[in-house]
């Protein structure tokens, strides 16, 4: 027998993000996002599974790994947190021009990674 | 001499006269006689020949007319003329009385054979009812195991497939990240889960059992489940029903019982009108109901829809009729084999129609009693993410056990997974919504990891540039060889000198087990 024996989605993923296919353009697995504060009662149960995680974290979360955490779809995960950044319950942290690091630094830093590989 | 001549002469004379006379009168007496005995016999002839003729009427006409039953076109005499010569006579009154007494006798033996015949022929329609009704029977039961075992393997084959390719289309979106492939895959999804429902049905309704099995699950993951199985599900609107948990082995057939009556509200009310699903928690049992706002279901409905769901052919499928209407009887067929209860009633407070499943509590797992069995598991986990940890690792050990259930589905496919299931169940309520006492704040001191061991990514900070590519924006967003390149690190970084796996196939799972720290991932990898 091919595949896996038991379907691990027993919800499905057009249910979890509640009909929605596309995720915000600006939301990628590589995302990080920060959350608001202010009540989630009106939110679904998976939109709510995700601001639960941000419970004491003084910061952001990619994407990727709420994804993980969560052990859904990658594409299901940015949907979620697309709608969440729609209803202001996340954000992007903006980030000042002079506080992002270098570009050449980031150059150097992949070529560094890409040796290791 | 001569005196005594002529005195003798006149004696002899006087003698002759007298003896003249006497025979004479003796001859003429004698004539008259025979005149008279001729007379006689030749009306006793004619009598006779007249007698001859009637009674050969009589056997040529009038007894074949009365055996033909025709006795009413003549008198009494039955068509019979009795010649005026044997009038007077008894043969006469005989003869008359002859057709009355054949037709009688002719009528009582065919009222008797009538009779005969007509239990006869009673008795064989009887006998050949009977023979009938037994090969109807027999034909009836022949065909509907005909039509069950073609439906069953149909079914069978198509529940089957979907249910493959539900999983690989949930491979698939784990796989994919693009946008295009992931809006794709989403909808041959909702078709295949909409295929499976209604191929499980007919399977159900073949007299077979559902096939697929789920550890213990919260209800509010069963509405969802169901949510997906039907068009629409969009205007469904629940609250968190996560307190109630259902046991492993009615999992399923509480989530298709629940997508057909949800299918139902859905189409029976306007497109723009809600289906409110709610729980109420009785003492005996929960209550999932599910309330629509379109037309009432009328009385004869009603009747119909609970006929259906307690009568007695309701698993026979060749009695569904031109437009077949499986639904409920599936619905009330699962609930009689799994142990719960249907119902609808009419109207509700939105003036539609309310259906209900009835959840006895030798269904619920109490979720309570579950809590502990996943925190003796949390022993290596450092105490601030105590809580979290708990319910990942409550995930990884259901995510197990699932596979060992589903290893011994197969021995015994229609029943008993009692024994397997008893494990999850006691374990499977920590799995995602009883999480609830969400990480206490105490734990929020500026870590590097959430509670739930996830890694922050603080700009501030910002201790190791090389392990924040963040939005770097020349590069396309979600394109799969960044992600892939980002799953790989995280995993490279997190699992040391174990082997990277080529990136492309395993983008999905890297990135979903990168955040993972215990060593429980590779079992779970292995479970997927």
């Amino acid at each position: 027998m091919s595949g896996p024996r038991r379907d691990p989605d027993m919800v499905r993923p057009y249910v979890r993000t509640q009909g929605r296919i596309r995720a915000r353009e600006d939301v990628r697995l590589e995302s990080v996002v920060i959350a608001a504060t202010g009540p989630t009662d009106t939110l679904g149960p998976d939109a709510r599974r995700v601001m639960r995680l941000f419970a004491g974290a003084d910061g952001g979360l990619a994407v990727a790994d709420i994804a993980a955490a969560l052990e859904l779809p990658p594409s299901t995960v940015r949907i979620l947190v697309s709608s969440l950044m729609d209803s202001g319950h996340l954000s992007s942290p903006v980030a000042a021009i002079d506080d992002q690091p270098d570009f050449d630094l980031l150059q150097e830093v992949l070529r560094g990674l890409r040796s290791m590989v | 001499m001569t005196e005594l001549i002529v005195t003798a002469t006149a004696v002899l004379a006087v003698a002759a006269v007298g003896a003249a006379w006497y025979f004479r009168r003796r001859g003429e007496q004698a004539r008259r006689r025979a005149e008279q005995l001729r007379e006689h016999a030749d009306r006793l002839t004619l009598q006779l020949v007249a007698a001859e003729q009637c009674v050969g009427h009589l056997a040529a006409t009038v007894i074949p007319a009365a055996a033909k039953g025709g006795r009413d076109d003549s008198g009494p005499a039955g068509g019979l003329l009795v010649p005026a010569q044997l009038d007077g006579t008894p043969l006469a009154e005989r003869l008359r009385a002859v057709p009355g007494a054949v037709a009688a006798a002719v009528g009582d033996v065919r009222t008797q054979e009538r009779a005969a015949a007509e239990r006869a022929t009673a008795h064989a329609a009887d006998r050949v009812r009977q023979d009938t009704e037994r090969q109807l029977a027999q034909v009836r039961r022949e065909s509907v195991g005909v039509a069950r075992a073609a439906v069953r393997g149909f079914a069978n084959n198509v529940v089957a497939r979907s249910a493959r390719l539900g999983r690989a289309v949930s491979q698939g979106v784990r796989r994919h990240i693009s946008d295009e492939a992931y809006a794709t895959l989403v909808e041959i999804d909702h078709l295949a889960q909409q295929m499976l429902l209604t191929a499980s049905g007919y399977s159900v309704l073949a007299g077979d059992k559902l096939s697929r099995r789920w550890p213990a699950t919260t209800l509010t993951d069963i509405v969802r489940a169901a949510m997906g199985r039907i068009e629409g599900y969009e205007r469904i609107k629940h609250p968190e029903m996560g307190s109630v948990v259902v046991e492993g082995r009615a999992v399923e057939a509480v989530v298709h019982a629940l997508a057909v009556l949800l299918d139902n509200a859905l189409r029976y009310s306007p497109p723009a009108a809600s289906v409110h699903v709610s729980l109420e928690q009785g003492h005996h049992a929960c209550f999932l109901i599910v309330d629509d706002a379109g037309l009432r279901m009328d009385d004869e409905r009603l009747l119909w829809a609970s006929d259906v769901m307690s009568g007695e052919q309701r698993d026979d499928i060749t009695r569904l009729g031109a437009h077949p209407q499986t639904g409920l009887r599936v619905a009330s067929l699962l609930a009689e084999s799994y142990g719960f209860r249907v119902e609808l009633t009419a109207p509700n407070i939105y003036q539609g129609t309310r259906a209900m499943v009835v959840l006895p509590k030798n269904l619920i797992v109490d979720p309570g009693s579950a809590q502990p069995v996943p925190q003796a598991v949390s022993r290596t986990v450092p105490p601030t993410a105590a809580v979290q940890e708990t319910d990942r690792n409550a995930d990884q050990i259901v995510a197990r056990t699932e596979d060992r259930t589903d290893e011994q589905a197969p021995a015994t496919p229609s029943g008993a997974p009692a024994e397997p299931v008893a494990p999850v169940a006691s374990l499977a309520p920590a799995a995602e919504p009883v999480s609830e006492p969400v990480a206490p704040p105490a734990a929020a001191a500026p870590s590097a990891t959430t509670a739930s061991g996830l890694t922050v990514r603080r700009r501030s900070t910002a201790p190791t540039p090389a392990r924040r590519p963040a939005a770097p924006d020349d590069t396309e967003p979600g394109r799969p060889a960044v992600a892939a390149a980002w799953a790989a690190g995280t995993r490279l970084g997190r699992e040391g000198e174990q082997s990277s796996p080529g990136p492309a196939d395993t983008t999905g799972t890297a990135a979903r087990t990168a955040a993972r720290t215990t060593p429980h991932d590779a079992a779970d990898d292995e479970g997927l």
